[in-house]
């Protein structure tokens, strides 16, 4: 065996070389499986951690995309379902203004509001109808519920209401179960009243009170409030009469200007 | 000859093959590590090592391509052993002769494999990517031998700031 050694020893460079070139020859001729088998055994030994890492890495960016693209989804979705909400609260308020019928002589023209003014309360509105659609100084404002103001300047496509939430502003009306009658108006310290009733007339909680027709401004028989609370000064001829207006100031949306026919 | 260091340098051309070198390609243009590996493992080790592990290295950088693998194995050797002998024969010290057998070494490398496995394009292949290729891994190659050299030192990297 000391001689197979010692060829070894003298040629080793050779034998390198011959078995180098021998594996290489191997490999380009496609000897058997050889290629399939150096192929497999390289990419599963080497390449497969790394492709796995790989992999495991685009998942994260992959998860971390979906994550993006679905928050975008949830405030879209969200925002169509709060406009939506939105239409449908609009549907309903105008389902309940369908059919609403005007005062006998008087059109309605129908107003959207675009803007209010006022702190604590809302004194005045801009209406997005004007002079173009036919409103005019002076003309009534309502809603579905009752007497909302009345105009007090127009412009071309909008106009201006003093509300009756204005302390400014006065509505001549009467109760309409004893027809007697006072004057409604917003103090700022007590809320919506109704002066000048005398402490001898006929009133009771809970009735209504509409606009009278005398002060030329708003035509009888528009429903202003409700009574709730009546005080009899023993040291005045008039009651403090408090009561709940019809119309909501701090929700108006859709409102009606009433033209007389 | 210790095997886990060309264990470990197998490795590395695996895991560059797979993810480094598209993270650091420039323009479509990558990093050529197992030809420099091959090179630099011919230029410091011997010239049986350098054989050897050309040999393998051809293998990983080639086994995805099984018909070609023999090519990758054979031109690997041939670079491992011809780079070893051309170190020896002229006695090749400095950073800037590595350099070119670097350069050159990588680009007859490309030229050989993409001539055997390449059948349409050589034409862009040879005279843009595998020349801007080659000038890539060259500047690899002036960091490795700067730092190994001690060109490049954490001391010196101090001093500037």
């Amino acid at each position: 065996m000391t001689w197979i050694s010692s060829i070894f020893a003298r040629y080793w460079r050779s034998v390198h070389l011959t078995l180098v070139a021998a594996l290489t020859v191997a490999l380009i001729l496609r000897v058997g499986e050889i290629n399939g088998l150096a192929s497999r055994a390289v990419i599963g030994s080497f390449y497969y951690p790394f492709a796995r890492l790989r992999m495991i890495a685009s998942d994260f960016v992959g998860v971390r995309d979906d994550n993006q693209r679905l928050n975008n989804a949830l405030v879209e979705a969200s925002l169509k379902l709060s406009q939506l909400d939105e239409m449908r609260r609009e549907n309903l308020r105008l389902s309940e203004i369908i059919g609403f019928q005007p005062p006998a002589g008087y059109g309605l023209i129908p107003a959207r509001v675009i803007s209010v003014l006022g702190t604590r309360l809302p004194v005045g509105a801009t209406i997005n109808r004007g002079s173009v659609e036919g409103v005019k100084f002076n003309q009534p404002i309502i809603n579905q519920f009752g007497l909302v103001g009345r105009v007090i300047s127009v412009e071309t496509h909008t106009a201006a209401i003093q509300l009756l939430s204005d302390p400014a502003n006065r509505v001549a009306a009467r109760l309409s179960q004893s027809r007697e009658m006072g004057i409604v108006k917003y103090d700022l310290m007590r809320g919506f009243m109704m002066d000048n009733f005398p402490t001898a007339g006929t009133i009771n909680e809970g009735d209504t009170v509409v606009s009278s027709g005398l002060g030329g401004v708003y035509p009888p028989g528009l429903m202003v409030g409700r009574v709730v609370t009546i005080e009899r000064p023993a040291d005045i001829p008039f009651c403090h009469v408090m009561i709940e207006p019809m119309a909501n100031f701090n929700s108006l949306e859709e409102v009606f200007v009433l033209k007389e026919q | 000859m210790r095997l886990i260091p060309y264990i470990l340098y197998l490795i590395l051309i695996s895991f560059h093959v797979v993810i480094l070198a598209d993270l650091t390609s420039i323009a479509g243009v990558k990093i050529d590590l197992a030809a420099f590996i091959i090179l630099t493992v011919a230029m410091y080790k011997g010239e049986l090592a350098a054989l050897w592990f050309g040999f393998l290295a051809g293998l990983t950088a080639g086994a995805t391509l099984p018909d070609a693998i023999g090519w990758y194995a054979l031109f690997g050797a041939v670079l491992g052993l011809t780079a070893s002998r051309v170190k020896d024969r002229m006695n090749i010290e400095a950073v800037a002769a590595k350099l070119v057998i670097v350069f050159v070494g990588v680009i007859l490398f490309n030229f050989a494999v993409s001539s055997v496995i390449q059948a349409e394009g050589l034409g862009a292949l040879w005279w843009r990517d595998i020349p801007a290729g080659a000038l890539y891994t060259t500047v690899l190659a002036a960091i490795f031998f700067a730092i190994k050299h001690g060109y490049l030192t954490g001391q010196r990297f101090k001093s500037i700031f």
